[in-house]
């Protein structure tokens, strides 16, 4: 049994290993994006002929090879993440929500609707069932959806979790819902920062824990400009379509329609103006206040690279009639990613593989609800 | 060979370095100390991640999730390759082949399931107990003719209605029929599960003759005689069951209502041909029915012009009206004996007369 000595390939022994590697390894950012839309595209089309072919039954492991490739692109200290989620979990966990849940939900919907026709009023509990367990399990959807994807989500081996089954984080979402209606809306920045709150405070990675607990008042200013913003729009819409309207008993048609027009377009542009500002101070507010054991994050990225990446976006997702929107989720994350930032010494040593279990199947109900989760 | 890793066990996120040496089947991982704490074959490594470069690759173990082997050196992909020939392959499989193989068996699988939906309505109707189809048919028949304008019920109209069913069945005594007036202009019958008929009274005010009505009923009873309605719903749920494992839930509403048409118009089609015999066995002419066909395509093409309407007949429910009529038509009869004496059809048109206004 002979040794021979390779460190660069090149095939001349050496000893110095370690000095090499480093030269590899050169000065990294914590955080770091290495996707390119050039190589996604591949990756779209041959999802698009194999749906085509399945009848759309290979969405499943089409969704698959993305996460794969957006993972995959996803740097921290240099080493990448991996998804080592399947295809035919995402199809098992699916076909389970589809049988046990939604088709039976479906059935009690339509026996209602029986009953109702027949002249009994039980048919109206039957549905009020049907309707109240659906809009329990669409929150209780994201949540398990999100713990099959940190589930299957590793990196240098370890795995990330969700704690719990997430029936708590659905009933939760139930109130707080309930709570924005009350409040006409104005409860929505504190509803948001709670559930972030509650999701991330569940979130480990390894056995190591995230935790959030900042207030929702720095949220609320972001919120008044959003508000400020509509109601602007809402104001300016009706002054530029409103002065056609009084000229249009002695105007043309085509003027007052190109002013509706044109107010309407002021309205979409305040209000989507205004949203950018509350949806900016989100992320800030969110990942600036995130912290990871004794680490704490930072969010680096500016409103001006938002809106472009958002009016990207936008751009891309309708000249391709949707068949971009991996490549847009991939923009986004490429924005997050050169955006966070880590602050402290995080003990890697400290750090093991965590104890909670994996969820067998994936995402049935998400997908149920037709969620459009990358 | 001998090559420098970094090692990660799931004990911690720090890396471990190591030097791995490749010889023969072997794989041997050796720490700091040039101890090897290892016992592994080349078929236990499976390729986690490899850069696009070939200067980095992450070896997984089977079996153990938590362990990574990370290489990175120049070249060190087709390096390793050459002693673990899996690490020229691709990460995870989502490759050109795999698909194809997934696909295959998907087709497969839609193959399958649609034969079984296929199927499923010829099985199930046959499964349901005929207790269960009266009294379900009857609960649906009920609400809708309390819906539709309330069920219609004078003395002498209903018994000449019964005479005529009797008439009609008189070699089908095994249907177990229940046939109502209805309240409501509209010139339309229908048939449900359980020998459920609902006959509209606007169909019996402009039928020209008892003939006519007794025509339609045994189009009617056609239906009853191979379960259509339930094999209609049994298809309907069937369907959507299928339909529901597709994405796109437009176009799957759309071919699902495609199927539903064409089946529903062999259907009719079915019926018509039961009609001729019931209609012929009871001595009853079918070319009064042919003439409700006249009227029903004359209002069709009086709706929309002729194009139009061929457009929507490819898109009905039923046949084309025209057609239908000429079947009934080229039917004729052998003997034939007045349905109803014309006191008995006058009480039937007046059937409604005592209901309240609709």
């Amino acid at each position: 049994m002979s040794f021979t000595d390779i460190a660069d390939g090149t095939g001349t022994p050496k000893n110095q290993n370690e000095t090499d590697q480093s030269n590899l390894r050169k000065d990294v950012e914590d955080f770091e994006f290495t996707g390119e839309a050039s190589e996604m595209w591949p990756i779209i089309l041959k999802n698009l002929v194999f749906n085509v072919l399945t009848l759309s039954l290979y969405r499943f492991w089409g969704r698959t090879s993305i996460r794969n490739y957006i993972w995959k692109n996803v740097r921290f200290k240099g080493d990448p993440l991996e998804y080592l989620g399947t295809g035919a979990e995402l199809f098992t966990g699916f076909i389970i929500a589809l049988f046990v849940i939604f088709l039976p939900l479906l059935g009690i919907g339509f026996w209602g609707q029986t009953l109702l026709l027949q002249g009994s009023g039980f048919g109206v509990l039957f549905i009020l069932i049907a309707y109240m367990t659906l809009l329990f399990l669409l929150p209780l959807g994201i949540f398990r959806a999100q713990k099959y994807r940190l589930s299957r989500t590793r990196w240098r081996g370890i795995r990330g979790a969700l704690i719990g089954n997430g029936v708590d984080y659905a009933s939760a979402t139930l109130g707080y819902y309930l709570l924005i209606g009350l409040t006409g809306g104005l409860a929505y920045p504190y509803v948001e920062n709670k559930l972030w709150g509650k999701m991330t405070n569940k979130t480990r990675f390894g056995d190591g824990e995230f935790s959030y607990n900042a207030p929702s008042g720095p949220l609320y200013g972001g919120f008044l400009v959003y508000f400020g913003m509509s109601l602007i729009g809402i104001v300016l819409f009706f002054m530029i379509s409103g002065v056609s309207t009084m000229s249009a008993s002695g105007g043309t048609p085509t003027v007052a329609i190109s002013s509706f027009f044109f107010g309407y377009l002021t309205l979409i542009l305040c209000m989507g103006f205004g949203y950018a500002v509350y949806l900016h101070r989100q992320l800030v507010h969110f990942w600036g206040n995130m912290k990871y054991q004794n680490c704490h994050f930072g969010f680096k990225g500016g409103l001006g690279d938002m809106i472009k990446l958002y009016v990207g976006n936008a751009f891309l997702f309708t000249v391709t009639l949707g068949l971009a929107y991996p490549i847009t989720q991939m923009r986004f994350a490429r924005y997050v990613m050169q955006s966070l930032k880590m602050y402290g010494d995080l003990d890697l040593t400290a750090i093991a593989q965590t104890s909670e279990e994996e969820p067998s199947y994936g995402e049935g109900l998400a997908e149920g609800f037709d969620m459009g989760t990358i | 060979m001998r090559v420098s890793a970094r090692f990660f066990d799931g004990s911690s996120l720090e890396a471990k370095d190591i030097h791995v040496v490749f010889s023969g089947g072997r794989v041997d991982l050796f720490d700091t100390q040039d101890v090897c704490f290892s016992d592994y074959t080349n078929d236990d490594f499976i390729l986690r991640y490899a850069d696009k470069y070939g200067d980095r690759i992450d070896l997984g173990v089977v079996g153990e999730k938590d362990i990574r082997i990370i290489f990175e050196a120049t070249g060190i992909r087709s390096l390793v390759g050459g002693f673990l020939p899996q690490v020229e392959g691709a990460v995870h499989g989502d490759d050109w082949k795999a698909a194809t193989i997934v696909s295959a068996g998907l087709v497969g699988i839609i193959l399958v399931l649609g034969i079984l939906v296929w199927q499923l309505e010829r099985i199930v109707p046959a499964l349901v107990p005929d207790d269960t189809a009266r009294n379900f048919g009857a609960g649906l028949a009920d609400g809708y003719v309390e819906l539709l304008g309330g069920r219609c019920s004078s003395g002498a109209g209903e018994e000449a209605l019964q005479k005529m069913v009797a008439r009609l069945t008189k070699n089908n005594t095994e249907l177990d029929l229940r046939v109502q007036v209805v309240n409501h202009e509209l010139s339309n019958a229908f048939a449900m599960p359980g020998g459920q008929v609902v006959l509209f009274d606007g169909l019996i005010q402009e039928a020209s003759s008892a003939e006519e009505v007794a025509g339609v009923l045994a189009h009617e009873i056609g239906h009853e005689k191979y379960k259509h309605a339930m094999r209609g719903i049994t298809r309907s749920i069937g369907i959507d069951i299928f339909g529901s494992i597709f994405a796109g839930s437009e176009v799957t509403e759309i071919s699902k209502q495609l199927i539903i048409l064409g089946h529903s118009r062999s259907m009719e089609t079915e019926a018509d041909q039961i009609a001729i015999k019931i209609l012929q066995s009871a001595e009853i002419s079918p070319i009064p029915l042919a003439g409700f066909f006249d009227r029903v395509s004359e209002a069709e093409s009086n709706v929309v012009d002729i194009d139009l309407a061929k457009v929507a007949s490819f898109f009905s429910t039923h046949p084309e009206s025209h057609v239908r009529a000429e079947t009934m038509r080229n039917a004729g009869g052998t003997t034939v004996r007045p349905v109803l004496s014309k006191a008995e059809w006058q009480a039937m048109k007046s059937m409604c007369d005592t209901s309240k206004p609709r």
